[in-house]
C-alpha cells in the first residue's frame, strides 16, 4: 500500500503533516524516534521575537478549543533545525513576513538551514497590531518579492476561511506561489459573564476543533474550482476519515492540529487506518484517491 | 523519565473528604515520576477535547501504582472522578519538573485546599531523604480536610477558615519563619500572593507549583504561559514548580 506523496520534487512518506504550532521535539518521546508524519510544519517564525499575548491563551469549548497565543516565537534568526536533523520527514517552516525589508533575513536563515518548503502565514487571528486582511491585493508586491527572493524554496500561502475568494487565489497564483494551505483557525470571541469582560485579552481568538472539517471541505471545493494549485488541507482532523475526505476533495497533504493535544498517538493511528482502508478498498496507491469527487 | 502515552486501570476510588476523591490506578507500563510532576488525563471514550493536568498525589515504588487526589471543578475533572472500577483512563506523562528535593534539612510544606494533592508523594520523598518536616495545611472547613495521610515524626499544623478544626485562619497568617532551608507551596495563587507580601525574604528558598489551562503538556503550543523573570515561560514544560522570587504572581 503506497501512502507516499510526491509534491514539487519532495517525497512525503505519507500525507500527514503537523499543523503549525502543535509540534515539539518532545513528541519524539511518544513516537520512540519513529515519526508518524510525512512532514512537520513548525510554529510560525516572525522577523523579530514575539513574546506572545498576555492573559488567558487557551479555552476548551464544546467540540474544540480557542487559542490566543499570538505567534510566540524567538524570531527567525534563532531558527535551529539541529533538533530535527535526524527526522526522516520533510521540514516545513511557517513564516509570517510583513514587510519587504524583512525578506533578506528570512532568506539567509532558511538557506542556511537548508529549508526546502515554507508556509507563509497570512492569516493568524491572534496578532493585535497586524489585523488579518481579507483582501490581499495590497500585498501583491510583497508576495512577488518573497517569491523572487526565496527562489528554489516551495511556498504555500496559508489562508483563513474568509480569505478564500477568487481574487486572493489569483493573486497567489500569479505571484508564482506553489500552493495554498486551507485553513487557519476561525476568529471568535468568548465573554466572561461574571467579570463582564472579554475572556481573551486580545478580544478575538482562534477557534479550532472537529466541526471545522465540513467548512474546510467546502473551501477546498471552492478553491479547486478556481485553481489547480496543490493544497495542504488543515482544519478539524480527528481521524483517518477526515484525512480521506480532504484527499477526495483534492488535497495533496493534510495537517493534523489540536486533536493531537488530547491524543499524541493520533497520527500513528491515522497512518495505520489509512493503510487498512486502502487494503479494504483494494487500492494500491493513496494518490489514486486525490480529487475523486472533483471529477 | 521519558514522557509516554499510556493507559491505567482504576482499581480503587474513595471519597476522602467533602467533594474530594482519591483514585488509585494500575499503569500498563512502568513509570518513574518525581514529586510535583503531573499527568495529562482523560477518559479513553467520550473524552474531553483537551486532557486535564492532574498532579501525582502518591506513587508506589513498584513503578505501576499511583494515586490522584481530585476535587472536581469542571467537566474534565468530573469525568475523571466518575470513572468506574476497571475502566481505563489515558495518561500522558509524567510531565514538567517536580519539586527540587533536599537532604537532611529542615523544610516546610504549605498547602491551601486541594493544593495538598502533590504533597503525599513529596512528603514521603522528603522523609526518605532524612528531612525534618513541618506541614501547614489550610482548608475552608474541616469537612474538606484530607487527613488520611499522616507520617510519624512530621509536625502538622492545621487551619480552617471558619475555625471548625485546628486554628481559625489560613496557613500564611500563622506561618513561622523558623530556620527552614526550603519551603514548598501548593495552593491557589492568592495564597502565593499573600505569602509573597508577608515573607519577601523567603522567596529565594520557596518553591511553588502553578496551574494554568493547558493543551499539549510539552511546551509546543505555548498556551500555559507564566511570566518568569520578565519572560514568558510555560507551566507544562518549565514548571509547574517555580522558585517564587522569579515568578510574577497574578
Amino acid at each position: 500500500m503506497n501512502l507516499n506523496i510526491k509534491l514539487k520534487g519532495l517525497n512525503f512518506k505519507n500525507p500527514l503533516l503537523t499543523a503549525s504550532g502543535i509540534f515539539s521535539d518532545d513528541h519524539l518521546d511518544f513516537y520512540q524516534k519513529k515519526l508518524p508524519y510525512g512532514g512537520i510544519v513548525l510554529k510560525t517564525f516572525t522577523y523579530e521575537e514575539r513574546l506572545g499575548n498576555i492573559g488567558n491563551r487557551l479555552l476548551e469549548i464544546p467540540c474544540g478549543m480557542m487559542n490566543s497565543i499570538g505567534l510566540a516565537n524567538p524570531g527567525i534568526k534563532y531558527l535551529d533545525m539541529s533538533l530535527f536533523d535526524k527526522l526522516k520527514a520533510i521540514k516545513i517552516i511557517s513564516i509570517a513576513i510583513n514587510d519587504i525589508e524583512e525578506i533578506a533575513l528570512f532568506k539567509k536563515v532558511l538557506l542556511k538551514n537548508k529549508i526546502k518548503m515554507v508556509e507563509l502565514n497570512l492569516s493568524c487571528p491572534n496578532i493585535k497590531e497586524k489585523k488579518v486582511t481579507n483582501d490581499l491585493r495590497k500585498k501583491k508586491e510583497l508576495f512577488c518579492e518573497i517569491r523572487r527572493e526565496l527562489k528554489g524554496i516551495i511556498i504555500f500561502a496559508k489562508f483563513s476561511y474568509s480569505q478564500v475568494n477568487k481574487s486572493n487565489i489569483k493573486i497567489i497564483e500569479s505571484a508564482g506561489f506553489d500552493g495554498i494551505t486551507i485553513m487557519n483557525t476561525i476568529p471568535g470571541i468568548e465573554i466572561d459573564i461574571d467579570k463582564k469582560e472579554f475572556y481573551f485579552n486580545n478580544k478575538v481568538a482562534g477557534i479550532s476543533g472537529s466541526f471545522l472539517v465540513p467548512m474546510g471541505l467546502e473551501r477546498l471545493f471552492y478553491i479547486k474550482n478556481i485553481t489547480d494549485l496543490p493544497i495542504m488541507a488543515c482544519g478539524g482532523v480527528k481521524n483517518y476519515k477526515d484525512v480521506l475526505k480532504y484527499i477526495f476533495m483534492g488535497a495533496h497533504l493534510v495537517q493534523i492540529g489540536s486533536a493531537v493535544f488530547n491524543d499524541p498517538m493520533l497520527p500513528v493511528k491515522i497512518e495505520r487506518n489509512l493503510s487498512s482502508y486502502l487494503r479494504r478498498e483494494k487500492i494500491n496507491d493513496i494518490n489514486e484517491l486525490r480529487g475523486i469527487l472533483l471529477k | 523519565m521519558v514522557k509516554k502515552v499510556f493507559s491505567a486501570v482504576l482499581i480503587e476510588k474513595k471519597r476522602v473528604a467533602e467533594d474530594t476523591y482519591l483514585l488509585k490506578f494500575n499503569s500498563s507500563i512502568s513509570i518513574s515520576p518525581k514529586p510535583g510532576q503531573f499527568f495529562l488525563v482523560s477518559r479513553e471514550v467520550n473524552r474531553t477535547f483537551l486532557k486535564r493536568p492532574i498532579s501525582i498525589h502518591y506513587y508506589y515504588a513498584d513503578h505501576r501504582h499511583f494515586k490522584l487526589l481530585i476535587r472536581p471543578k469542571g467537566k474534565g475533572t468530573k469525568d475523571i472522578i466518575n470513572v468506574k472500577f476497571g475502566e481505563k483512563l489515558e495518561f500522558v506523562g509524567p510531565l514538567g519538573n517536580g519539586f527540587p528535593l533536599v537532604k537532611n534539612k529542615k523544610v516546610a510544606l504549605i498547602a491551601g485546599g486541594i493544593g495538598y494533592a502533590p504533597f503525599a508523594f513529596l512528603l514521603r520523598e522528603l522523609k526518605n531523604h532524612g528531612n525534618d518536616i513541618d506541614v501547614y495545611y489550610g482548608e475552608k472547613d474541616k469537612k474538606y480536610l484530607v487527613e488520611y495521610w499522616r507520617i510519624n515524626g512530621v509536625k502538622y499544623n492545621i487551619f480552617t477558615d471558619n475555625g471548625s478544626f485546628g486554628k481559625k485562619g489560613n496557613p500564611i497568617e500563622y506561618f513561622l519563619q523558623g530556620n527552614y532551608h526550603r519551603i514548598y507551596l501548593c495552593g491557589p495563587e492568592i495564597m502565593y500572593k499573600s505569602y509573597k507580601e508577608n515573607f519577601p525574604e523567603l522567596l529565594n528558598i520557596s518553591y511553588a507549583s502553578f496551574e494554568r489551562r493547558m493543551a499539549c503538556g510539552i511546551g509546543a503550543c505555548k498556551g500555559c504561559s507564566i511570566m518568569v523573570n520578565g519572560q514568558f515561560k510555560y507551566v507544562c514544560k518549565d514548571g509547574p514548580v517555580f522558585r517564587m522570587d522569579d515568578v510574577e504572581i497574578l
